[in-house]
């Protein structure tokens, strides 16, 4: 994307007039909704695992430490995209969420509201989103993701060829800086393939932790180049530099966009192609590239392995076609068990309910998020349409059902959870 | 094609020598027109013939015998035949060479049309390679731009880190000069010491082991010691990383590493994703905020039962907007009528079922609450730029920004100075004059007197517009409601003089009297440049009352009456 073509991504009236009736009819949609607006728009959203009870620096309110046992902190990973124009940064925010706010209602204290009918609440407390950290970074913030097993190591894919892996506690935190700080912080380590034919410069997209083997990641770059790093066994100290360990090129250097390791499995990973390509490989494997097969006619952007069976995958494509695949029968022909086509526009991130694994979320640059039921002929369960461009990505809440983060284009990040009307009848496992 | 033949003895040959002729010219002829070799072709079985005929006859003459009148009259036809035959012949040539000039006239149009197109062509492909160029050009220009950017960006950065460097550099010569002085202190310490305590056991050197205790860890452990686990601190609660216990993690490897060689079918996933089943109980209708509001007035209802009615309510919303100046949304939404909505899930932004005005934005019926207080003086107000996450170096930013805007404002510090009218000071205070606020106020003030009752009661009796009126001397720009009484206690605001432009402010609140006032200011704004949002507001409310029974705007009738003659 070039500065001009950010420049020219400016908001229609249609889009607008639709965002107003979108907002008017929230209360219906919605349970909780928290719209905001960034300095730059983020390509990359995600929860941390952590979430913090607590009390929360409120004013003089009289019910402010009745309102703080119910407050809990959630914390946002993301970055920026400021094409730069300004000091890039990955950040992390502090969400806070109210646990239960009816517990917050008082016979004494019924505020009812004959208009509408419907009891309010004052909410005295301070519950903006709060920057907690704010790590500069060189080059565009394709996309950041924590390690599993240590969320404080931070891995970001630029658009300079490599990884920067960074220790959040090496870093200071927000507060402390009085002013806006534009100094580039230290990575703790570069990974980096030192044969690569890439040179820098080649935008990073895809990387996946592995959740078995810490300190594991893959990679895959535009040119079609797979480096897997171990960190783990490989770093030295003083050294700024971890070598790839693994690597694999396609010959056609097809574009890789999307890359996600199989959860239950140390060793197989899978990745799409600009060329509309599912691979699956095997790091113990000789042929590195166990089984090859076409999913689409146009680029498939993102993969997610079902989090319950890692034999069954989704794939969006940038036509908004969403497949879902049984990649059992390595070798033999793959039909999607299942088409979605609601998505007007490119795909740009899927994934699955972390506990709901028959729900299935999925991004569009049509300004949109869906989730869908798979239990029953694909249905459509929900449409979160409040975003004015693109949908760049979002991730689903470890400690609230149903509540996602979604960054898109216009700048705003939305963290959202459908109205129980919608979600009630689902029970988790 | 000569002469008649002057001799008989071989009459036969002439003809042919003379369509040899013939053909000659003709191949000339074709020499010099190939159109011509057609032509030729088709004469040379003619002549051919012809020669064929002669020789018969000749035949025939040795045959029978053959008059000089019979030959004559045959030389004679053969004369004409080939007169004619040249006549054709010369006209074909004529026809030849016309068409061929006409062939060449097109084909000088053709090539004269070829080489224009291909000149446009040629300029159009110049054209194109010009603008390639320029597109080129400013690409490169652009590049240059953002690496002279990047560079500029790096070069700060550089700097900056130097500066650290420097400064980190200082600090740690400060630290080893300390360190000397320090070292060199304790020295002569020491050496005092060693004089003073000559009989004293030496104390053991602290700093001694200290040195060594850094012992680097290698060997794998630098990644331990770089990259420190998660600390979970006693209020928080970690999600699973979704790491698998060893043991747990080789089988389910194994049967993995099994399953993905057996074939696909999609029977075992579509069971599995219904074993995420939809709860089967009926989910009962929750209970309406108006049933607990009633329930309230109700005598009867006990307290338990009302705590029970609350604990039944649905979850409670809360709806937040960046954009919004109203606090978050934070209630109940299961009022009888909001329960029975149900917005389409493939259409979220649907109209047709809530009875809402779309049109409608309640946040701007947000702000009309807040308008009076607010000022409208700060033109340099910049909401796009805030942002609804609370950034540290924003609000320093901000601080900074004011400070800034201060700057070009000039201001000065009040000083108190004491001057009595003592008869000292006659040309400082013979430039005042004093208006009593309570107009029959006797000086000087009688610290016994009950002014409050008395003053109250007269006060209302007398009318103070005369004596105001009498005050207000000419420097004081006059209120346009001069038949009113204008609240001397209040500020004298500025407010637009000239007539022509208040008369087209006028027509303006009128034609959008059903705006807020902050509203109205804007719009004015948009209307009336040369005007700041403060003097628009201040001669909107000078010349316009706000109705809030009809929630219009209605101007002053005095108003109208004045500038009427300029409406």
């Amino acid at each position: 994307m070039s500065p001009e073509d950010s420049e020219q991504t400016y908001i229609d009236d249609f889009t607008q007039r639709n965002y107003r009736i979108w907002k008017k009819n929230t209360p219906f949609l919605y349970d909780y909704l928290s719209t905001n607006s960034l300095l730059w728009p983020s390509l990359t959203v995600q929860f941390f695992p952590d979430r913090t009870d607590g009390q929360i620096e409120s004013g003089t309110s009289k019910t402010s430490s009745e309102d703080s046992d119910n407050i809990y902190f959630q914390r946002l990973l993301h970055g920026t995209f400021s094409l730069g124009s300004s000091v890039d940064s990955i950040q992390i925010l502090q969400v806070p969420v109210f646990a239960d706010l009816n517990r917050n209602l008082r016979i004494d204290r019924l505020d009812f509201n004959s208009e509408k009918q419907e009891f309010e609440l004052a909410t005295s407390v301070n519950n903006k989103f709060k920057v907690l950290q704010k790590i500069n970074h060189m080059g565009d913030v394709n996309k950041v993701r924590y390690m599993p097993q240590k969320p404080n190591i931070i891995a970001s894919a630029n658009n300079m060829g490599d990884l920067a892996i960074y220790e959040r506690t090496k870093h200071k935190s927000f507060k402390n800086s009085l002013i806006d700080d534009t100094d580039l912080n230290k990575v703790q380590v570069y990974l980096k393939n030192s044969n690569s034919a890439d040179v820098e410069g080649t935008d990073i997209f895809a990387i996946d932790w592995n959740k078995q083997k810490e300190g594991t990641i893959v990679s895959a770059s535009m040119n079609g180049e797979i480096n897997l790093y171990d960190i783990r066994s490989n770093f030295v100290k003083d050294k700024s530099v971890v070598n790839e360990s693994w690597y694999y090129h396609n010959e056609s250097s097809t574009g890789v966009n999307d890359i996600e390791w199989l959860p239950q499995h140390d060793s197989l990973f899978s990745a799409v192609d600009d060329a509309g390509f599912i691979s699956l490989f095997d790091t113990r494997e000789e042929s590195k590239l166990v089984h090859r097969y076409r999913s689409s006619e146009v680029g498939v952007n993102s993969i997610s392995v079902n989090p319950g069976i890692s034999h069954c995958i989704a794939t969006g494509d940038s036509n908004g076609s969403i497949h879902v695949y049984d990649i059992r029968g390595i070798g033999s022909e793959m039909n999607p068990i299942y088409s979605i086509q609601e998505q007007t526009e490119s795909i740009t991130q899927l994934k699955w309910h972390p506990r709901y694994h028959n729900v299935l979320g999925s991004s569009s640059t049509d300004h949109s998020v869906k989730l869908f039921d798979l239990e029953n002929s694909s249905s459509l369960l929900f449409a979160h349409a409040g975003h004015m461009l693109g949908v760049n990505d979002f991730d689903w809440s470890h400690h609230d059902d149903w509540m996602v983060a979604s960054v898109s284009d216009d700048n705003s990040l939305h963290v959202w959870k459908p109205s129980h009307t919608i979600t009630r009848k689902y029970n988790s496992r | 094609m000569s002469s008649e033949p002057k001799d008989t003895g071989d009459p036969a040959t002439e003809p042919v020598v003379q369509l040899e002729s013939i053909q000659d010219c003709s191949v000339e002829i074709s020499d010099l027109e190939e159109n011509l070799t057609k032509r030729k072709l088709e004469l040379d079985p003619e002549s051919e013939q012809d020669e064929k005929k002669i020789k018969l006859t000749t035949e025939n003459g040795t045959e029978k015998k053959i008059t000089k009148k019979e030959i004559q009259r045959i030389e004679r036809q053969k004369q004409r035949e080939l007169e004619k035959l040249e006549k054709d012949k010369k006209k074909e040539e004529e026809r030849l060479k016309k068409e061929e000039e006409k062939r060449l006239k097109e084909q000088e149009r053709q090539q004269k049309l070829a080489e224009k197109e291909a000149e446009r062509e040629m300029r159009r492909k110049k054209l194109e390679e010009e603008k390639l160029e320029r597109e080129r050009k400013r690409e490169e220009e652009k590049l240059a731009k953002q690496a002279e950017r990047e560079e500029k960006e790096r070069q700060r950065l550089e700097k900056k880190r130097k500066t650290e460097e420097e400064k980190e550099r200082k600090e740690a010569e400060k630290r080893r000069a300390e360190e000397d002085k320090r070292r060199a202190e304790e020295a002569k310490e020491r050496s005092q010491m060693k004089i003073s305590s000559f009989f004293q056991r030496r104390p053991v050197s602290k700093s001694a082991k200290v040195v060594d205790q850094e012992v680097v860890s290698k060997n794998g452990s630098d990644y331990v010691s770089e990259f420190l686990p998660f600390f979970v601190q006693k209020n928080m609660v970690m999600a699973s990383s979704g790491q698998l216990e060893s043991t747990k993690l080789e089988s389910a490897r194994r049967s993995l590493d099994i399953t993905l060689r057996e074939s696909n079918s999609s029977s075992d996933i579509k069971s599995y994703f219904s074993s995420f089943r939809k709860s089967d109980k009926v989910i009962e209708k929750p209970i309406t905020p108006e049933t607990i509001v009633s329930a309230l007035n109700s005598s009867t209802t006990t307290e338990s039962q009302l705590y029970d009615m609350l604990t039944r309510l649905p979850p409670i919303k809360y709806i937040s907007f960046y954009e919004n100046s109203k606090p978050p949304y934070v209630g109940t939404w299961c009022s009888e009528i909001h329960q029975n909505i149900v917005i389409p899930v493939s259409n979220p932004i649907d109209t047709s079922l809530t009875g809402f005005d779309y049109e409608y934005d309640s946040d701007l019926e947000w702000n009309k609450e807040d308008d009076e207080g607010e000022d409208v003086d700060n033109e340099d107000d910049d909401d796009e730029d805030e942002s609804m996450i609370l950034e540290d170096d924003e609000l320093s930013d901000f601080v900074e920004d004011n400070q800034e805007m201060n700057r070009g404002k000039k201001f000065h510090s009040l000083v108190v100075i004491n001057k009595w009218n003592d008869g000292t000071n006659d040309d400082y205070f013979s430039k005042l004059t004093s208006v009593p606020l309570v107009t029959n106020l006797q000086f000087p003030i009688d610290p016994l007197q009950d002014y409050w009752n008395s003053g109250k009661a007269e006060s209302v009796q007398s009318s103070p517009t005369k004596t105001i009126k009498a005050t207000v001397t000419a420097s004081v720009v006059s209120s346009i409601g001069t038949t009113e009484t204008p609240n001397i206690l209040t500020p004298q605001k500025k407010i637009i003089e000239d007539s022509k432009i208040v008369a087209e402010l006028i027509t303006f609140v009128e034609n959008n009297n059903d705006f807020t006032l902050g509203t109205l200011v804007e719009l004015s704004k948009k209307e009336f440049k040369q005007f700041t949002k403060a003097l628009l507001k201040n001669t909107i409310q000078n010349i316009a009352d706000y109705n809030k029974k009809t929630t219009n705007w209605e101007i002053r009738p005095e108003v109208k009456a004045k500038y009427i003659a300029s409406l």
